[in-house]
């Protein structure tokens, strides 16, 4: 009962975020935005059967008993940026929101022990600082002049320890347990200058922090002597913390508070503490290793349909082909294509947040000095879809995207 | 009990050894010729337990338990810092006055009762065992006799014996552990697998805390000995003088000088005193 009246009230504070300023919901629906690991981003995150290094432990941590040696891995976005433009926000504007961000994604270490193959590792599923800053000039006859001020905060973080074991000469077995953690927030800010010199502001905010446990359990069975690989992995988050907060602030023209706000100016603070359902992921995926040379795989990943306090999530079928070759002992080239598609409905209301399903490609090349070796690549998605940002507009829009994720990473073996 | 601790130990075995290019296939261009593949472990460790079972064929175990668990201990802590972790080193100390120490690949260490004997602290024993600990790391003789699992090795595969095979193969084993055993107790190693050995073996036991000129100490000490003693070690390897001089310079180009390493001269002498 709690939880019904607490989302019902969150639902209608959303609501008048949207009406306040035009806000709209972003990339959190898509689950394939960072692909991790200097190897898999080259590959296109084609690496649930391959896992071979220190990476392994965030893709697939039964992989890590193949890595050589002991591993450590780590790798940079050097620079990841974001860019979606919605045409037909308004009735005659767009709205252009853009993410730069420059964060280390992945650190890793793998040693073999004897009590099995062990590893710890960090990992920056998402990273996202999206910024919109315009002002327009007669979107409506009433109104001459509207300056949007935009922020979006958007991190996921994985930290936790990893164990693998050698169940047999074709077989491993392996499991991550991640701390997760999420942050997520969105500053808005709205100022309309009417033809009849009244105004209207609004700002709010909307923070929430998760914490929880994240297990990824994986097998890979490797016959024929390792030429051929399969790797399976499941994995979900189980929240234990939950917290949502949320502060609005309006000064409409009218004297008369608007219908649904008691004062003018309007105030109201926020805060819940709901459990966020969240989605289970299962990925399957295939590695041909036809000579030292070449590497050849691919994979399927399932994220389950959720309805957690912010809607329901479509379920999610991605998919991804990468490939690895040696042009000589110690220079390496990889390349991917994949998959990101959105996890929402095709937009029917102006209440549906956006849809756009995302297809990439991804590039790296890698020079091996003895046991260590540094990669430089990019990743690049890209794609249109449906939005219908605007709460005020007659009609949905249509919108695109692109992500561009620039990386150096390095990784040794010892 | 026991067969509880044998199912134990083979499955830890089993869970551990690392599956890095447990095929020729998943092995990356730039690790070729580098790669130990499990087949290759396996090898090794039964190997060195044949090896191991040869050196105990001509001495016998030293019975002082609380001695061989303070030898384990100390091995144990250099081992953290080994690049084997895969390996479970254990030391056995060989009943015989003579000064000398052996290594077996895979793990197996012997130190012979003269030579604790002649200690004065821990640091020194911590020396002498990183010196065969970098032996077995090194795979000093594993790349000596060209020792793999895999049935490509000259050495026909080991791990085709370990399943049960045939006479040929048997006899190749037995001539391999016939060399190894040679190179331990006549021909010794190479000069250049010594010299490893002395550096990278002080180099091991600095990074656990011992003072890096415990072996020079040692040797120093030794080399004026009786000579009965010390006839085996100077027969097996270079002289005194110029492993004390490549040591010295070892330490003063890893810059391993100054205070604050360890000696444990107390607890040393504790542990010789206990007759348990």
């Amino acid at each position: 009962m709690g939880f019904l009246q607490e989302k019902t009230r969150l639902l209608v504070c959303l609501a008048a975020a949207v009406a306040f300023a035009g806000a709209a919901y972003a990339d959190e629906y898509h689950y394939n935005s960072t692909i991790i690991g200097e190897r898999p981003a080259g590959m296109g995150g084609a690496y649930t059967a391959v896992s071979d290094d220190a990476s392994g432990l965030f893709h697939n941590p039964a992989g890590t008993v193949y890595s050589f040696g002991s591993n450590l891995s780590v790798s940079a976005n050097a620079f990841s940026t974001s860019n979606k433009k919605y045409d037909n926000a308004g009735l005659n504007f767009s709205y252009e929101r853009r993410s730069e961000t420059l964060q280390p994604n992945f650190f890793g270490v793998v040693q073999h022990t004897p009590y099995g193959t062990i590893g710890f590792s960090y990992a920056v599923q998402d990273s996202l600082l999206e910024e919109q800053n315009q002002t327009f000039y007669n979107p409506t006859t009433t109104v001459t002049e509207w300056t949007l001020n935009y922020l979006k905060e958007y991190n996921i973080y994985n930290i936790g320890p990893s164990i693998a074991w050698n169940v047999s000469k074709d077989l491993k077995v392996g499991i991550s347990l991640y701390y997760y953690y999420k942050k997520y927030k969105i500053m808005n800010n709205s100022f309309q200058k009417y033809s009849n010199t009244t105004y209207n502001w609004a700002n709010s905010l909307l923070r929430e922090e998760d914490q929880g446990g994240r297990p990824i359990i994986g097998i890979l069975y490797s016959p024929e002597n390792g030429k051929y690989a399969v790797g399976l992995t499941a994995t979900k988050t189980f929240l234990f913390n939950s917290d949502i907060y949320f502060q609005a602030t309006q000064k409409t023209p009218s004297p008369t508070p608007p219908t649904d706000y008691t004062t003018n100016p309007y105030f109201n603070i926020q805060r819940f503490s709901s459990e966020t359902n969240t989605p289970y992921t299962a990925k399957f995926g295939i590695a041909y290793f036809p000579s030292n040379k070449t590497l050849i795989a691919g994979d399927l990943s399932y994220t389950s349909a959720v309805t957690d306090i912010w809607g329901d999530h479509q379920p999610v079928i991605n998919a991804a082909v990468g490939m690895e070759y040696y042009l000589s002992s110690s220079f390496a080239i990889r390349t991917g294509i994949f998959s990101d598609r959105s996890n929402t409905k095709a937009v029917a209301t102006a209440a549906d947040p956006e849809h756009i399903d995302l297809y990439g490609i991804s590039f790296s090349g890698s020079y091996f000095v003895k046991g260590s070796a540094i990669t430089v690549g990019f990743t690049d998605s890209f794609g249109s879809g449906q939005h219908w940002i605007n709460s005020a507009s007659p009609t949905s829009g249509t919108m695109t995207m692109n992500n561009l994720m620039v990386f150096l990473g390095t990784s040794y073996s010892y | 009990m026991m067969k509880k601790i044998l199912l134990g130990s083979a499955l830890a075995f089993l869970l551990t050894v690392p599956a890095a290019a447990e095929n020729v296939a998943r092995i990356r261009t730039h690790n070729l010729g580098q790669s130990i593949n499990t087949e290759d472990i396996k090898a090794e460790i039964t190997f060195g337990k044949e090896v191991g079972a040869r050196i105990l064929g001509k001495y016998p175990l030293y019975k002082n338990d609380a001695l061989t668990r303070y030898a384990n201990l100390v091995a144990k802590t250099l081992a953290q810092y080994s690049n084997r972790p895969e390996l479970a080193f254990t030391v056995g100390i060989l009943d015989t006055d003579m000064i000398n120490g052996f290594s077996a690949p895979g793990g197996y260490i012997f130190i012979t009762r003269g030579a604790i004997e002649a200690m004065n602290d821990e640091s020194e024993l911590a020396a002498v065992i990183g010196h065969e600990m970098i032996h077995i790391c090194q795979r000093h003789i594993v790349k000596e006799l060209n020792i793999h699992g895999t049935s490509d090795s000259p050495v026909m595969g080991f791990s085709h014996m370990i399943g049960g095979a045939g006479e040929a193969v048997n006899l190749t084993f037995v001539r391999a552990v016939d060399e190894a055993t040679n190179i331990l107790f006549e021909r010794g190693y190479k000069k250049q697998d010594e010299i490893e050995a002395d550096t990278l073996g002080v180099l091991l036991a600095a990074n656990a805390g011992y003072d890096p000129t415990a072996l020079v100490r040692y040797f120093k000490k030794i080399k004026s000995g009786q000579e009965k003693e010390i006839a085996s070690i100077t027969k097996l390897h270079p002289s005194f003088d110029e492993r004390i001089q490549w040591i010295s310079q070892s330490i003063e180009k890893d810059g391993l000088g100054g205070n604050g390493y360890k000696i444990g001269k107390e607890r040393f002498n504790g542990v010789l005193a206990r007759k348990d």
